[in-house]
């Protein structure tokens, strides 16, 4: 026997049969639901005008402003001179791309695609991709970067110049990282030049290129990171994580591990177990390192 | 390392787009619960100017929801405020007209369409949504976060009410 409680729905949506519905409910009824579900299929709520597009897309409030039409010879000629000055002024300003406590992916006017780590911000011109393509990064991204003019990247420590290849830069304070996953990259670091291949690595600990294993930073869940500040990585996660990380040592610790992206409890693991720190909640939100 | 290009909301291009695909089906849903026009078209714009408002804090990715979420929180405050709204009824259900319809065709279409109207909200809003946006159960029970039985329930009480309100109609006419 099939539910009480929905046999019509059953019914309505073809899974019980018309037998079944008039032993049920009758002949009369049968008809009567038959003619419900007939009638039915043919109502429709009309969408007032207002909410078409071209309606509703006037209340918007405009992110960028509209350029108005003139008649007049005078008012074209003037009116072209301010766009001029409109578009120039336009290329000279700047988009900015802040990632505060997540890891975004965004997408480059040239098709490049970046993955911003928590705390990072990318700027570049308007002209972006017009003229060059010339970006300004503080903090960690990955870059993977479509073939085309040259593609360099400034960032307070260093430059990155390449053509078209897959890699990643972390400045913080200090800190200069570049690795590179694919292609060739050019790395500028106090006034000295280092080249990167795939799989290669440079530090501004080391000041120099070593070999990395590329396999350890394929894993989406996880972010792998090779002597690495351990502040920045605390940075990191209690950005990713909006918690509170403090580290009662004195050390200047670097990190070398994978830090999980979905699990906090492992992600705090990760980070003191390497270096044997007990991990104190002090509230729901915040925690303390302690060295043992 | 792989990643996914990810559109911004804050594109009018991306917003246009996500505004033509699921503002009539918010204005619809918010139809079917409130059956009042001014209050549905009212907190349709206001979910869009918010999301567009802001934007940058958006992911493309689960944005329906969100924008059902947004739609539901905003009619709860509303009626909160305008508690009279509840049970007022504009007929905001119709049927297509077509010219071959005959008299009984559009009695029975007016008798149907108030009984709709008598139904409980959430009774109507199941059927509705079957019906108008050729929902499935599951795909019902998803947007509205309930389990596929419970739409099946109320979707079976609503035909159930709406058979004996039509029969009671048909009975009193003989």
């Amino acid at each position: 026997m099939r539910d009480e409680t929905t046999y019509l729905a059953l019914w309505f949506e073809g899974t019980l049969s018309d037998r079944e519905l008039e032993k049920r409910e009758g002949k009369e009824s049968l008809n009567r639901y038959r003619k419900i579900k007939e009638v039915s299929s043919t109502l429709v709520v009309e969408v007032p005008e207002n909410l078409k597009w071209e309606v509703f897309s006037k209340q918007l409030p405009q992110k960028r402003k509209p350029q108005k039409k003139t008649r007049s010879w005078a008012y074209a000629i003037a009116a072209s001179f301010i766009v001029l000055v409109g578009i120039s002024s336009f290329l000279q300003s700047q988009k900015v791309y802040d990632s505060l406590n997540s890891f975004n992916t965004i997408e480059l006017l040239d098709g490049s695609i970046v993955q911003l780590s928590p705390g990072a911000k990318l700027k570049h011109q308007r002209s972006f991709n017009l003229i060059n393509r010339r970006l300004k990064l503080t903090g960690e991204a990955y870059f993977q970067v479509e073939k085309g003019n040259p593609f360099v990247i400034d960032s307070p420590n260093g430059s990155v110049e390449v053509l078209g290849t897959a890699f990643k830069i972390i400045d913080s304070g200090d800190f200069f990282t570049v690795i590179c996953t694919e292609g060739k990259v050019k790395v500028t670091y106090r006034e000295k030049t280092y080249f990167l291949t795939k799989g290669l690595s440079f530090s501004s600990i080391s000041k120099g290129v070593y070999q990395i294993d590329l396999n350890k930073y394929t894993d989406l869940s996880t972010s792998y990171y090779n002597k690495v500040p351990l502040d920045y990585i605390v940075d990191v996660v209690s950005k990713l994580y909006n918690i509170n990380i403090q580290i009662s040592s004195l050390k200047n610790n670097y990190f070398t591990g994978t830090v999980d992206l979905k699990d906090q409890e492992k992600a705090l693991r990760s980070i003191s177990l390497p270096f044997s720190f007990k991990v104190v909640q002090q509230n729901i939100d915040s925690f303390i390192l302690i060295e043992e | 390392m792989k990643t996914v290009p990810l559109r911004s909301l804050c594109d009018q291009i991306e917003f246009e787009k996500v505004y033509k695909q699921y503002s009539k089906e918010l204005y619809r849903f918010l139809t079917y619960s409130f059956q009042d026009k001014t209050l549905s078209e009212d907190i349709t714009q206001n979910v869009f100017l918010k999301l567009w408002d802001q934007c940058e804090k958006f992911d493309l990715r689960n944005i329906k929801s969100l924008i059902f979420t947004m739609g539901k929180n905003l009619s709860l405050n509303e009626i909160k405020r305008n508690q009279k709204t509840e049970g007022i009824s504009d007929q905001e259900v119709t049927f297509s007209e077509s010219p071959q319809d005959l008299l009984e065709e559009k009695q029975f279409k007016k008798k149907l369409t108030l009984s709709i109207n008598q139904l409980n909200e959430k009774e109507r809003v199941v059927f509705l949504m079957n019906r108008i946006d050729n929902l499935t159960y599951n795909e019902i029970a998803t947007q509205l976060e309930v389990s596929q039985k419970t739409v099946e329930k109320r979707m079976h009480q609503a035909l159930k009410k709406l058979n004996t309100l039509l029969g009671i109609d048909l009975k009193r006419k003989k």
